[in-house]
């Protein structure tokens, strides 16, 4: 993405040509539905979600101060806005408790086990309480960059450290017997 | 297993904005754009008012209530109180000390009624 782009649609935008914004509108609207659907998993909320988080950039813009990229400003204000709206009206969450342990996940030809697998991770990721599902949704969708995802969450680094340590240890106890070490080669 | 949880959240597969969307976001936004900005409440114009209002709404109710009790402890009419209200302190029901917690209750209520009112006041011109 173009930061030089971002920065001279955003002048254009705060000097009264509002059609610059929607050069911001198509590039970051891919991330932040995406960002939105990982969070709610409903396309059609996920959408609603991402237009009032443009919607707050565009009333917000002002307050972008340059010193940090545009995509990082923007990540900030949609994850606090994804945050509060999934506070009020929660996504349907499926108890810890209640994800399905299928018996054998490792099929020796792979297939609809491994797709059934990836499901149950999936869901016991958004069984987890709030606080390691959400540094655990940001730490993926910022591919794995710890300081990305902080920035988003407006946490320091060492507290997003902490919560995915132990939201990972949530998962692995949960999930011992969906996901398991990969198996040693055969001698 | 910590790779194989990483490379399932990892692999997340990516869904595309539906077509119409970055159109029904620029609609909105043009909305916003004709809306005429919301007048902030004045604050720091009417923090003066509000301070010497507050002080002396609390001087007063602070010096009825001390006179009130004190009146009913010795069970007459308080000065500011209206003189029918004489034969109503005299009857026995009326405990002193019964008398007194129900004034306080009395302002209690008072103070959370002017609180609710305020509030709902300065959230619906806010709205």
């Amino acid at each position: 993405m173009s930061a030089g782009a971002d920065q001279a649609d955003v002048d254009r935008v705060l000097g009264g040509d509002l059609s610059a914004f929607e050069g911001i509108v198509r590039r970051w609207q891919g991330p932040l539905v995406n960002l939105a659907y990982r969070f709610v998993r409903d396309r059609g909320r996920a959408e609603e979600m991402a237009q009032e988080a443009f919607l707050r950039a565009y009333r917000g813009l002002a307050q972008w101060r340059k010193e940090a990229p545009f995509s990082t400003w923007l990540f900030a204000l949609a994850t606090n806005l994804y945050r509060t709206e999934l506070r009020k009206i929660p996504a349907r969450v499926v108890p810890l408790d209640d994800i399905s342990e299928p018996g054998d996940s490792r099929p020796p030809d792979g297939g609809f086990e491994s797709v059934d697998r990836d499901r149950a991770v999936r869901r016991a990721v958004f069984a987890l309480p709030a606080r390691y599902r959400e540094a655990l949704l940001l730490f993926y969708f910022h591919e794995m960059n710890i300081p990305a995802a902080a920035q988003s969450l407006g946490l320091p680094e060492g507290t997003v450290k902490a919560r995915l340590s132990r939201g990972r240890e949530i998962l692995r106890n949960k999930l011992a017997h969906v996901v398991t070490e990969p198996r040693l080669k055969e001698a | 297993m910590g790779d194989e949880i990483d490379r399932i959240l990892a692999g997340e597969e990516e869904i595309l904005p539906s077509s119409g969307f970055s159109a029904a976001v620029m609609e909105t936004v043009r909305r916003e754009a004709l809306t005429p900005p919301p007048i902030p409440f004045p604050w720091l114009r009417a923090l003066p008012g509000i301070v010497v209002t507050a002080v002396a709404l609390a001087v007063v109710i602070a010096k009825l209530a001390v006179q009130t009790v004190k009146a009913f402890s010795a069970h007459q009419v308080p000065a500011a109180w209206p003189a029918w209200l004489a034969p109503v302190l005299q009857a026995p029901i009326l405990n002193p000390q019964i008398v007194a917690a129900g004034a306080w209750a009395a302002l209690a209520l008072l103070l959370s009624l002017g609180a609710v009112v305020l509030s709902t006041h300065l959230v619906s011109h806010r709205a």
